[in-house]
């Protein structure tokens, strides 16, 4: 008949333990909006500013986060044609990026068990990237989803 | 037998989907060419979701070592494609 330690400790205990849970999506946000702010103040559209891609260097092919950094910098300063232009389904993406990290970021805060993502959503993502890199590689297509090739 | 298992995931295999994300970032990383991107996070989740199948919390054996697997590959065919690069710059190519 040992004390059972949640019940014993109370709600102080709740506390610390938030805390400890909050720490992780707090330094993932805080690592993900310092990269942003890089990206935002030092222009990814410079050729070569953030170094050259392998697959577009010896292919010419894009691949589906081609243009990225560009979308993520148009983002960063509104500029929603511009991030659409540059990468279309990392500009729909962005937004449910942010979306997920808040609620990952309410269930901590709550002391809520957070749910990893699913595994359909892993094979929804998987398909969407895989249509996404066939369709913006498409010549008929490339115009509209990869402007710059 | 498979279809039956598949639908109810959840309830006996809580931790299943683990392996399918490094399965899916594992193909990322080599078919869709994302490479380090995606390679790391591969094998990082890959071996959380061995360590889940160790732990009876996932049933998915193979998925998981596939998404480490394919992780390493695309790694190595990164760095060879950078070395690729590299000496063709210096042999000064066509379009180095």
């Amino acid at each position: 008949m040992g004390p059972i330690p949640e019940a014993a400790a109370g709600p102080d205990a709740v506390r610390p333990a938030a805390r400890s849970a909050l720490r992780a999506p707090l330094l993932a946000g805080a690592a993900v909006g310092a990269a942003t702010v890089l990206v935002a103040v030092r222009d990814p559209h410079t050729r070569g500013s953030y170094g050259f891609c392998p697959l577009l260097e010896l292919t010419g092919l894009a691949c589906p986060l081609c243009g990225g950094l560009r979308a993520t910098h148009d983002l960063a300063h509104l500029d929603l044609a511009g991030a659409w232009s540059a990468n279309a389904l990392w500009t729909v993406t962005a937004p449910v990026v942010v979306v997920l990290w808040l609620t990952w970021l309410v269930a901590a805060a709550r002391g809520k068990p957070v749910k990893g993502l699913s595994s359909t959503a892993g094979w929804v993502t998987l398909g969407v990237a895989l249509a996404f890199f066939v369709a913006r590689n498409l010549p008929g297509l490339q115009p509209y989803l990869t402007p710059w090739l | 037998m498979t279809e039956l298992a598949m639908a109810a995931p959840s309830a006996a295999h809580p931790k299943n989907s683990l392996g399918v994300w490094s399965f899916v970032l594992g193909i990322a990383s080599v078919v869709l060419a994302l490479g380090i991107v995606t390679s790391i996070p591969a094998i990082i989740v890959g071996n959380q979701g061995r360590r889940a199948v160790r732990a009876g919390e996932a049933n998915n054996e193979a998925m998981a070592p596939t998404g480490v697997v394919l992780g390493w590959i695309s790694l190595a065919i990164l760095v060879a494609v950078i070395v690729l690069v590299i000496v063709r710059f210096l042999a000064g190519g066509p379009d180095s």
